[in-house]
């Protein structure tokens, strides 16, 4: 029934254009939601005391780690020197810590938790400040199933390996997990060639001598390396919402296909604690003010309570937690081969062949004065000498290219099997 | 010969009860076949008797034929009126009054001697009302005819000096009844409207009364009433064609200072001249451009009302509860504006019908369907379509009417080559039907329902969907002239939903509903113009299902899991008595007790008493069976406004309002955000309150060409709702562990200045005002800035708001919206620590910092169709620009830890002018 002039048909069309275009424009604007730094500006600056200690149930010298909050603009903390740190079991038992580097305590024997006792961190700082820590017990302990790898495609259509904890908690409750792990991988460098150029007294313009250059063998040791490092981020996970107390499929990494750490072959070495709710809220606050916001959910900020408090003033905020938990490790290899496919992108190094010439204005020896300073630098890898009209070119190649020490260590760990 | 001089002088006469005695002059006369105003005139010749009648009065008597000899004047006037409606009635010694329908009455009953005294002062009672006479002469004299009807048939068995006039208004074109109709009586506007059904009543004096009629776009009537007795007169009212604005103007005149409690009128016709984001006409939005109420900024829903947290305002569309009435993140607000009728705002002097809510009411109802003829109205603009149609059901009784608006974002966001937007979609739509039957006179039938629907993600495994869902029926009954009521039963609901589909086996689907049923009865009883109730009884039944997941697909290791289902009854009576103590005080006293009882079945947590609540000192678990009252809470709310006139255009008003709000968001975002869900009180968590008082000035200028307002208020709330840092709300089925309940206090004072006419016309306001909360306790996990009071999220002192619009003609106007608010509290980072190798930040004291004060100016430029009369339909663009200064206005501030190193971020949502055109079509 409604009814149309021409004049309004024809004013549709055009807004109906008009429309399309803005409505381009406009859903750029929400969808991107302009996100700039920003700059705060802050004042009255106080510095907190920072502790990080995990204590476990396995046998060794525990650690606790001191240090004081800083400001932005610092590159670190300051670390809390000289302070008398110790853990009192059942309020009875010391075990007490030492300082081994600036603000690292290591505790002076070993030992380990035992479920069952009530554990408390004590701390006085060099200032005369003392700080106690809530009484802590050590939750059940939970092995870890199997850590399994499994080809996927990420939701940024990226492939890769991931690597997944599974858990069974057999005690069935609801359980808190922190994981942390240490990844080793082998590291093949692509362009180890068997010899190397030395330099050798005087410069020699004579093609038939090297130019005065030493032809050495390349060490064995610089082409096949180790490379080990540890998680930096948070990972935490529960069984609040799972049936059985069952972690399956934590998804605890994620490893581009096209990553060195899969060139050839890997290793993960899990830890899982088991922690208490209070060590897991803290955890899980510390994850989620360090992760950027969604699109609607902003965490009301504050100060993290940790369980350790100070003797000396109420008001005095402290960092950090004393954590007690249980922990199991588990270690797993894989080759590349093993998890994907052939296809799948693979690592390609930067590794540029860079060539050295002589140029028109300058004479032979003053061109090898040049290939002196690189040699001697150590800062290319060597990798051949052409002659080009009699005329030398070097051929150099960044120095993790010819040489795999410049990322890992050649000597295999311990745990490494191959 | 001006007979209105007798009307006056017989109503006078019958009221004063004169009692003349009269001595006939005997005559001679004879007439054949002659008309009466003939026969008149000869008498008038033979004597010096002088008639005094209208001639129409006597046009119909012809054919006389008399033969009289030395008869008394009286007798030949009795045989010669005899077959005729006029009477006669002798005044003074030569006068002859002649009237028609009435009665002279020549014996009184001795009541009125009792009164009056004697016959000497009724004489000097007599002379003293002869002056008035001539200055209604000269007005009637420019005023050409006035229709006069006569009610009532005057009998002598009455004594009343009041009778009743009742009557129905409608629209002689349409036939719809005309609510608001401000009836005048003898140029006194006597504060009588016609209500909703388009009713009147009046109590006049009997005889002469001149009624005038004023609606808002309608023709004004004056007609003259000839009141016998008690009787009723329906009028119809013409359309008026023109200067609508200017009708408005002068109805309401004062009507800002004449109420005793304030509330805050949206004008939803003008709310379209205001330039918004996207061109999209919002109701909701132009009321945060008032005094007092406020967001949290762009792309954040709900409203701050005087320092009030956004759950604590109740939003009722037709009596049914919206909780969320907003689309797209609060960029839209989810009220089609095109049906709605009236929007109300009480932020002080809440009437006592409305509880539940501790900060204010939103009262918005939808318009009646027309019931004439089929109309439609459409409007297209960047983001969404929006259509209303309106069709007749039963010509002149019932009618339909859907609106129905829809975003079209989806589709082009599925058209688009950016890789980086394919993956996120948002869409809605909101529907509203209602169906209006005046069944009889007295009785009206109104159905509304509502639905409003989101859909978005933002990434492709995600998607978010969230739902509410309005029901109302409402039933309006005239039992009599003095008493009304209202039946009204609503259901709402809202819901959400989660769906998650991930790599590894966790797929879930999550849901959250909160459904109420509410039956409310009011009732209005006019005990007469000074002394009015309002009374009535509500009771609600919650049913809320806090969060169930289950999971998605067989792989999905994820196990079902729901919290258990919430039930709570809240039930009011309540009682307003509206009161005229004076012409000038007036005092409106409600009184409202609220109960709210928490039932099962549940299981409740009793904790160790002196100790934080946690899972650790729970002491025994109490199980409740079905309907078993777990805990009861209320209390009486008490509900007082006065108002004081000071001048006819300047008066005072001061109000007090206790409230009860018995369910509480939990939510631990600065904003609204789509996934807060609700609780309801119960053993362990309480149920929130607030005092409030305010004090207010009101005073209009050149004839209320300018308004000016000036409000103060002052308010305490207990039990605000708060969490512990890094709360976990969602599938929380331990809630009360994470739950801080704390003090709130807030004040402030708020300016308006508007200006009503001329080509310039807009408002200014300006608020100062603060609002604080307080979090302690003696623990220190569970006190919050030392137990100090600390800003709340949305304190902000300076708020100023300014609406201006430039009418050039009657098609082209320019209008503008400015905005300047203090930036709202945040908790900043102070400094970072490292802990297990990252680098994480230490926050300050909560809500220390603020965020870079929000300004903004928009302009829209509307034209309006032509107003040629005879044409298919009316059309009306609006060009604007959203954020011309293209300020980036910082909606929150984070920070991240990226790499290792603490990075401060603002987001906001629109930086830059964002045009926008909408297209209008009314037919």
């Amino acid at each position: 029934m409604m009814i149309v002039d021409l004049n309004t048909r024809v004013a549709y069309r055009k807004v109906d254009l008009l429309i399309k275009v803005l409505v381009l424009s406009m859903i750029c604007i929400i969808f991107s939601r302009c996100v700039e730094p920003f700059e705060a500006e802050l004042e009255d600056f106080e510095n907190y005391l920072v502790v990080n200690s995990t204590v476990t149930n396995e046998v060794k010298h525990h650690q606790v780690l001191l240090s004081r909050t800083f400001k932005f603009e610092e590159d670190g903390p300051v670390k809390e020197e000289n302070a008398a740190v110790k853990v009192i079991e059942n309020g009875s038992v010391e075990y007490l810590f030492e300082e081994t580097s600036p603000g690292l305590y290591q505790s002076v024997q070993e030992f380990a938790i035992v479920a069952g006792r009530e554990y408390q961190l004590s701390i006085k700082t060099a200032n005369g400040k003392s700080y106690i820590s809530e009484k802590e017990n050590l939750p059940d302990e939970v092995p870890i199933q199997e850590v399994s790898t499994r080809r996927i495609v990420n939701d940024d259509n990226e492939i890769g390996v991931a690597i997944i904890v599974n858990t069974f908690g057999a005690n069935g409750n609801s359980n808190y997990y922190r994981y942390e792990y240490e990844e080793t991988y082998r590291y093949n460098a692509p362009f180890w060639r068997q010899y190397d150029i030395e330099v050798n007294g005087e410069i020699v313009p004579d093609p038939f001598i090297n130019y005065g250059f030493d032809l050495v063998e390349r060490s064995e040791e610089l082409k096949t390396c180790y490379v080990t490092s540890f998680s930096n981020s948070i990972l935490i996970n529960n069984t609040n919402n799972l049936e059985e107390g069952k972690v399956v499929s934590f998804l605890l990494n994620f490893i581009k296909a096209d990553d060195i750490r899969l060139e050839d072959r890997y290793s993960i070495l899990v830890r899982q604690f088991v922690q208490n709710l209070e060590t897991h809220a803290f955890y899980e606050q510390l994850k989620t003010f360090s992760e950027s916001e969604s699109l609607f959910s902003q965490v009301q900020p504050g100060f993290i309570t940790g369980n350790i408090v100070s003797e000396s003033n109420k008001n005095e905020p402290v960092v950090g937690i004393f954590e007690v938990s249980s922990i199991t490790e588990n270690r797993i290899f894989f080759n590349r081969e093993d998890v994907l496919e052939e296809g799948d992108p693979g690592y390609v190094e930067p590794c540029e062949v860079i060539t050295m010439k002589e140029s028109m204005r300058e004479t032979l020896t003053d061109f090898l004065e040049r290939v002196r300073i690189v040699v001697v630098g150590n800062s290319l890898s060597y990798h051949s000498l052409l002659l080009d009209f009699d005329k030398p070119e070097f051929n150099f190649v960044p120095k993790s290219c010819g040489d795999c020490t410049e990322y890992g260590k050649s000597a295999p760990p311990d745990f490494w099997k191959d | 010969m001006n007979y209105k001089y007798y009307y006056f002088l017989i109503v006078l006469l019958c009221t004063l009860g004169v009692r003349s005695q009269q001595k006939s002059s005997l005559i001679s006369l004879s007439f054949e076949n002659s008309d009466l105003k003939s026969v008149l005139n000869q008498i008038e010749s033979q004597t010096q008797y002088r008639f005094y009648f209208v001639d129409s009065w006597l046009e119909d008597y012809k054919g006389l034929s008399g033969n009289y000899k030395n008869t008394p004047v009286s007798e030949v006037l009795k045989e010669v009126l005899k077959e005729t409606i006029i009477n006669y009635y002798f005044v003074d010694k030569q006068k002859i009054v002649l009237t028609q329908n009435a009665i002279v009455y020549d014996v009184l009953p001795d009541t009125f001697f009792g009164k009056y005294g004697d016959g000497n002062s009724i004489t000097k009672e007599e002379n003293k009302v002869i002056a008035p006479i001539f200055t209604t002469e000269k007005r009637i004299s420019r005023k050409k005819s006035i229709e006069t009807i006569r009610i009532g048939k005057a009998t002598t068995s009455t004594s009343n000096q009041e009778y009743r006039l009742s009557g129905t208004i409608t629209n002689a074109v349409t036939g719809k009844i005309i609510s608001g109709v401000i009836i005048v009586v003898n140029g006194y506007d006597i504060g009588i409207q016609s209500n909703s059904n388009g009713f009147y009543e009046l109590e006049l004096p009997k005889g002469e009364n001149v009624i005038g009629y004023n609606a808002i776009g309608m023709e004004h009537e004056t007609k003259r009433i000839l009141l016998y007795n008690d009787g009723s007169y329906n009028i119809s009212l013409f359309e008026k064609i023109e200067q609508l604005g200017e009708v408005v103007l002068q109805t309401e005149v004062n009507k800002n200072v004449e109420e005793t409690t304030t509330r805050t009128k949206i004008d939803v016709e003008e709310s379209k001249n205001i330039p918004l984001a996207l061109g999209e006409r919002d109701v909701l939005k132009v009321a945060t451009t008032l005094p007092g109420i406020t967001t949290a900024g762009e792309g954040s829903s709900g409203y701050n009302v005087r320092g009030g947290k956004s759950d604590q305002n109740l939003i009722l569309l037709d009596d049914a509860v919206i909780y969320n009435p907003q689309h797209f993140f609060g960029i839209f607000s989810a009220l089609n504006p095109f049906v709605l009728g009236d929007v109300n705002i009480y932020k002080n002097g809440i009437p006592a019908e409305y509880g539940g809510r501790l900060s204010s009411v939103f009262d918005l109802t939808t318009k009646d369907a027309g019931t004439d003829k089929f109309k439609g109205e459409v409007s297209i603009g960047p983001v969404t379509g929006n259509v209303l149609v309106e069709a007749p059901v039963l010509k002149e009784k019932a009618g339909v009417l859907i609106g129905g608006r829809g975003a079209y974002a989806n589709w082009v966001l599925n058209n688009l080559d950016e890789e980086s937007l394919k993956d996120s979609g948002a869409s809605f739509y909101d529907i509203v039907a209602k169906y209006n039957h005046q069944i009889t006179e007295n009785s009206k039938i109104e159905a509304t329902a509502y639905m409003s629907r989101d859909d978005f993600s933002i990434t492709s495994d995600s998607l978010y969907v969230y739902k509410n869902r309005a029901l109302s029926l409402r039933w309006n009954y005239r039992f009599n002239e003095k008493n009304t009521g209202k039946l009204a039963l609503s259901n709402s609901q809202y819901k959400f939903n989660i769906e998650y589909e991930g790599e590894t086996n966790d797929s879930f689907e999550q849901g959250y509903s909160i459904d109420e049923t509410e039956l409310k009865f009011h009732f209005k009883y006019l005990y007469n113009d000074q002394l009015k109730f309002d009374y009535g009884v509500a009771s609600k039944y919650y049913v809320v299902k806090p969060g169930s997941i289950k999971p998605i697909g067989t792989q999905s290791i994820v196990s079902p899991f729901s919290i258990d289902q919430e039930q709570a009854l809240e039930s009011a009576a309540f009682l307003t008595t509206k009161v005229d103590i004076t012409k000038k005080f007036t005092m409106e006293a409600g009184l409202r007790y609220s109960v709210f009882n928490a039932l099962g079945e549940s299981t409740q947590s009793v904790f160790r008493e002196g100790v934080p609540k946690s899972e650790n000192t729970i002491v025994n678990t109490i199980s409740f069976s079905k309907n078993e009252v777990i805990k009861t809470y209320g209390g009486p709310e008490l509900r007082v406004a006065g108002r004081y006139l000071l001048g006819e255009d300047f008066s005072i008003k001061a109000a007090y309002n206790k409230t009860y709000q018995f369910i509480h968001t939990l939510s631990n975002n600065t904003t609204v955000s789509p996934i807060d869900t609700w609780k309801l009180s119960d053993l362990n968590i309480k149920p929130q309150s607030s005092q409030q008082y305010s004090l207010g000035l009101y005073k209009n200028f050149n004839e209320a060409t300018y308004e000016v307002s000036l409000e103060s208020f002052y308010k305490r709330s207990k039990n605000i709702l708060d969490f512990k840092t890094g709360a976990k709300t969602l599938l929380n089925e331990n809630i009360e562990n994470e739950v801080l309940q704390g003090k709130g206090k807030s004040y402030g004072i708020e300016l308006l200045l508007k200006k009503q006419k001329g080509k310039l016309y807009g408002w200014l306001g300006y608020t100062y005002s603060r609002s604080l909360i307080q979090l302690d306790s003696q623990f220190s996990e569970e006190r919050v800035n030392g137990g100090e009071f600390f800003p709340s999220n949305f304190d902000k002192p300076h708020d100023i708001s300014a609406v201006l619009n430039y009418k050039f003609t009657k098609r082209f106007s320019l209008s503008s919206n400015i905005v300047y608010q203090t930036g709202r509290p945040v908790t900043f980072p102070v400094g970072n620590f490292t802990f297990n190798g990252a680098d994480f930040t230490v926050y300050s004291e909560r809500n220390k910092f603020r965020i870079p004060d929000y300004y903004r100016l928009d302009v829209g430029f509307n034209i309006e169709g032509s107003h040629k009369r005879k044409k298919v339909g009316h059309s009306f663009w609006t060009i604007s620009i959203y954020n011309v200064l293209g300020r980036n206005n910082p909606l929150s501030v984070f920070f991240v830890t990226e790499d290792g190193e603490v990075k401060g971020l603002k987001s906001s949502v629109f930086s830059v002018p964002v045009p926008s055109i909408t297209y209008n079509f009314k037919f």
